[in-house]
């Protein structure tokens, strides 16, 4: 498509989203004065109770509010006053604040995205016609398009979510949460195979996106394509969507407090920034030397720089404070896995044995815990004691289907002791989770071709080499599995 | 410690946050709360202690429905909690109600031998000993009860003769006759491997106390399935029949047979994990297929905090369908049944956006307004706190929803909130339908945390005509698992014979149908669970009748 035509369905689209928007804005009872309520210029309001909120939270609140009242005829104070209440979950007077910006500047976007997010749960459709009224003023927000293009489809207004979408993507082509409602709409409308085609076409451009997968799942399953849509389900199992909002972000980083302190250090943890972590875990450390979880969060960012006595000492600390969490023992037996291979060589049996201790710990306390049953298999495989190793892995397989790691030790593992048919769901699964392996196809190809699948185990040979053309073990492979099915009909090869 | 800004004196100031109200409703209620007229004095206590959050307490209330006393009306048994750190034999005790006939209630739990004192959770209802008497199932955090009915209204405590007092953290339990020999045997879901010794402490976002997510212990249960061997006693097949290779925070459970290939299947809800359909292989042997058969997650492909279940047939296919009620900012999930799987069909039905404000337990598709047509009741309460909206000084509480069933599987939802006149804001767990005065129209008994019971009477001014049928087999025991289907007109209704309904909770196991103006049946035919079905002739409506297996003719 030639760039200036594609300029103008850009302009169009946006246009119909807009008028779209701004028809679902003036229902009714729904003009701009209308979604402001009753409100007229006024001052400052009661912030009302603040129970529960920690100190630092009820400072920024108080500090905002003072300086809004020698203010109070700006906008922007009210709406960080607004952000800052609604970001610590006071609605009431969060509105009122939200409310009084948008009557000094009306053209407020932030503002009026806010007072959207504030009625989203109890009440869509206002929070439609606020969406409606950010997205005039903002055109290229994205996330003011996909999320009211979300309510509409839970509302089953399928061509005003479509024209939603459409327009988040013209402003934002990469934005996922749109690339994926858009197949989401497709699918609610019934035209499953079009929403397969848009989500396999998504999954390429966007591997990482596995929730999509999930959503590929479901179409292919309506289409009949059954094998298929197993292996996508798979794939997508546990996968979150992926939805960027930078304004949301925004709103959420006005919370104070240790609770949030330790939320971001946490989302910076999961980030791999430890640099940044570390002194935030720190200080709420010396905030409260007896918090646990932080011990164990401080525990992790000690062992991402290496220093592993140091996160050692905190999680006897934690496990000493809190002797029935099994969280604590399972990192316990993970740190101390990890000490028995540090000076390298054999590892020292003794810190084995003391991750033994811990891992058993964890198991006693949550059977069903997944996690710590995969990490007592690892330290029974680390002590030599395979078959119970197995076992474990299994298990842990079993309880979280969607955990790669555990299906990969369990299938391979199995196929090392000979147990083919008990490798296969196993490897099935990992091969559903962890998309275009040569290696894991190859594997699950041999368990299928020893418990007498030959015909699946020829077909999963021929996408291993598909993706690994040359590879010789694939090409002998296949070589033996003709060879072998020649033998067994008899034929020739 | 109350922190606040004075506010500044202004000229025309604000109204505080005000939004554009909604008109007035002008709607008749549907129902007419009537706890304290009927005679129901029992109020539940979590033992909830302000600092400390005990998992159990946010999630605990069923209540049952049951001709205890075989004198033809439904009396009335209330779970009790009563405080985890409190010595059991101090505890309140869990009540039993007996109807007088009239829908007034006398209390005779401590005669009738029902008054456990147990942490309580939920409930279950069948005839565990096949001896014609309904029998109940307490679940418990710790050792669960059978409760045998001994005829009269008394019951004994067989849970050792019986062998079915596991001891976990039990949620929501069905009888069923899952492997078609004749008795019912006890699918009992728990929802996690949790003692206090195990408690976390939480947060809310704002650093405030609160109980714990399911996700935050990372220990999942799984079901236990007990087979029954006959007179009286079970044996714990779960590891046989597949069930204990799947974990899972669960709360709601359904038995139907959901794959249309005649064998009953187990549905579980897992709260904030995939749901599991545990599909009957034959030999009371299950594999878990709720991914692939479409009921484990909703449309956009997430797990949802599934709490209670409720089956019918809401798009009037003939086909059984599944309603989950799930948590604040969650809409429902109802899984639509197309030929052996489900398609999400929530947003068609207009639940996508009227049910995200609440977080929905106790949940029923009954025909209140007898229309024909399936109408919604959905009981609500928070289990995180939040600023509460609702004018309640509870944080966790919330109203109630009721929804009419409109034609092609669409709800909208009554006015004035929840069917009754006044606006009632409790933290509502587990529900329960059933008629309770006899009139044909059916009652909604609703288990409140840390408060009285709601006993919605049913007071819709227009009720269309109706049919309540007892199925029996030739035993004279509830055919729990039978699927009726009712012609009248040019309209059919396929309803099932059940118990388990909504969330830890049983109902009344009569069928009710809603006939709207249809006032004559040509047919009514039942499908026993071994697949054998009979019809039966019915004279008039506006009746209770019963059917007993044998006594119909044989039906193709």
């Amino acid at each position: 498509m030639a760039r200036g035509s594609e300029r103008e369905r850009r302009v169009l689209t946006r246009a119909l989203a807009v008028t779209v928007l701004l028809h679902a804005a003036c229902a009714p009872s729904g003009d701009r004065a209308g979604l402001l309520g009753d409100a007229r210029l006024g001052a400052a309001p009661e912030l009302g109770p603040l129970d529960g909120l920690e100190p630092e939270a009820v400072t920024l609140l108080q500090e905002l509010a003072a300086e809004l009242a020698t203010v109070s005829e700006h906008s922007e104070p009210w709406r960080e006053l607004g952000a800052a209440l609604h970001a610590h979950g006071r609605s009431a007077p969060a509105r009122t604040c939200y409310q009084q910006a948008l009557l000094r500047a009306p053209d407020d976007a932030r503002a009026w995205y806010w007072l959207a997010l504030l009625e989203e749960t109890e009440d869509p459709e206002r929070c439609l016609r606020l969406l409606g009224q950010c997205a005039q003023r903002a055109p290229d927000y994205a996330p003011a398009r996909w999320r009211g293009g979300y309510l509409l489809l839970a509302a089953d207004r399928l061509a005003e979510a479509e024209a939603a979408f459409r327009a988040a993507l013209a402003s934002a082509p990469e934005d996922e949460a749109a690339a994926v409602g858009l197949a989401r709409v497709r699918l609610q409308a019934g035209q499953a195979g079009e929403a397969a085609r848009l989500l396999e076409e998504h999954v390429r451009r966007v591997p990482q996106d596995r929730h999509a997968l999930t959503l590929l799942g479901t179409a292919l399953r309506e289409l009949g394509r059954d094998a298929e849509a197993e292996r996508a389900l798979a794939g997508g199992a546990g996968a979150e969507p992926l939805q960027h909002d930078p304004w949301r972000e925004e709103l959420l980083a006005r919370r104070r407090g240790a609770r949030a302190d330790f939320l971001r250090a946490m989302e910076l943890l999961e980030r791999g920034d430890v640099d940044a972590a570390l002194p935030m875990l720190e200080a709420l450390h010396g905030r409260d030397s007896r918090d646990v979880l932080v011990l164990v969060a401080l525990h992790r960012a000690y062992r991402m720089q290496g220093d592993l006595e140091r996160a050692l000492t905190l999680l006897i600390e934690a496990r000493d404070l809190e002797p029935n969490s099994e969280v604590v023992h399972l990192h316990l037996a993970g740190a101390c896995r990890e000490r028995a291979r540090r000076d390298g060589g054999a590892p020292e049996r003794a810190w084995l044995e003391r991750a033994l201790a811990s891992s058993e710990r964890a198991c006693e306390l949550a059977p069903t815990h997944a996690a710590a049953v995969a990490m007592h298999a690892d330290v029974l495989a680390d002590l030599g004691r395979t078959a119970e190793a197995l076992a474990g892995w299994k298990r842990a397989a079993e309880l979280e289907p969607g955990a790669a790691a555990w299906q990969e030790k369990a299938g391979y593992g199995l196929c090392r002791a000979g147990r083919w048919g008990e490798a296969v769901p196993h490897l099935r699964r990992l091969d559903a989770l962890v998309a275009r392996s040569p290696q894991n196809l190859l594997t699950l190809a041999a368990a299928l071709a020893n418990s007498g699948e030959l015909d699946e185990a020829a077909v999963t040979l021929e996408r291993a080499r598909a993706l690994a053309p040359g590879d010789p073990a694939i090409q002998k492979a296949i070589q033996d599995l003709a060879r072998s099915r020649s033998d067994a009909t008899g034929g020739p090869r | 410690m109350r922190w606040s800004v004075p506010a500044l004196a202004s000229a025309g100031l604000a109204a505080c946050g005000a939004r554009p109200e909604a008109p007035a409703p002008v709607a008749a209620p549907w129902l007419e709360e009537a706890a304290a007229a009927a005679g129901i004095d029992f109020v539940h206590r979590s033992g909830h202690q302000e600092g400390r959050f005990l998992l159990p307490e946010i999630v605990a209330g069923g209540v049952a429905l049951l001709d205890a006393d075989d004198d033809g009306a439904l009396d009335l048994y209330l779970v009790q909690a009563g405080g985890l750190g409190v010595p059991e034999a101090e505890r309140p005790a869990n009540a039993l109600y007996q109807n007088r006939g009239d829908g007034t209630f006398v209390d005779v739990s401590a005669a009738s031998g029902t008054d456990d004192r147990g942490f309580g959770m939920g409930v279950a209802t069948g005839d565990a000993d096949g001896d014609g008497r309904i029998d109940l199932y307490v679940t418990n955090h710790g050792p669960n009860r059978l409760f045998r009915n001994l005829g009269g209204g008394r019951f004994e405590d067989a849970t050792a003769a019986a062998g079915v007092g596991h001891p976990g953290l039990g949620s929501s339990a069905a009888f069923d006759d899952l492997d078609r020999d004749g008795d019912l045997d006890l699918f009992v879901v728990n929802y996690l491997v949790w003692s206090p010794a195990t408690e976390r402490e939480c947060f809310d976002a704002f650093g405030a106390r609160d109980y714990c997510a399911p996700a935050h212990y990372g220990a999942p249960a799984t079901a236990v399935l007990y087979r029954n061997e006959g007179a009286g006693t079970f044996r714990d097949v779960s590891r046989e029949s597949g069930i204990a290779a799947r974990a899972g925070p669960g709360l709601g459970v359904a038995c139907a047979d959901f794959t249309g290939d005649g064998l009953r299947d187990v549905f579980v809800a897992n709260d904030g994990r995939p749901n599991h359909l545990w599909v009957n292989q034959g030999e009371l042997t299950f594999e878990e297929r709720g991914l692939a058969l479409g009921c484990a997650l909703d449309q956009d492909g997430v797990p949802k905090a599934g709490m209670g279940v409720a089956t019918g047939d809401v798009d009037e296919d003939g086909e059984l369908d599944l309603l989950i009620g799930n948590l604040r900012r969650e809409g429902d999930s109802l899984f639509l049944a197309r030929e052996g799987h489900f398609t999400d069909g929530t947003a068609r039905a207009g639940l996508g956006l009227v049910t995200r404000g609440f977080t929905r337990f106790g949940l029923g598709l009954v025909d209140l307004d007898c229309d024909g047509t399936l109408d919604l009741y959905q009981a609500n309460g928070r289990v995180s706190r939040e600023e509460n909206r609702h004018g309640s000084a509870d944080p966790f509480a919330e109203p109630n929803l009721l929804l009419r069933g409109l034609p092609g599987g669409r709800f909208e939802e009554v006015l004035p909130r929840g069917g009754t006149a006044a606006l009632l804001v409790h933290t509502s767990r587990g529900a329960a339908f059933g008629d309770l005065d006899g009139d044909g129209g059916l009652e909604v008994v609703v288990a409140n945390r840390d408060a009285a019971p709601y006993v919605l009477r049913n007071v819709h001014p227009d009720r269309g005509h109706w049919l309540l049928v007892r199925v029996r087999d030739e035993a004279g025991r509830d055919a729990l698992g039978s699927v009726l289907t009712l012609r009248a007109g040019s309209r059919t209704w396929r309803r099932e014979v059940r118990t388990a309904i909504g969330y830890a909770s049983a109902s009344d196991p009569r069928v009710h149908f809603g006939l709207g103006a249809d006032a004559d049946v040509d047919e009514l035919e039942v499908r026993w669970v071994d697949g054998i079905r009979e019809s039966f002739q019915v004279e008039g409506v506006d009746r209770r009748i019963e059917v007993r297996r044998g006594h119909g003719r044989p039906a193709r």
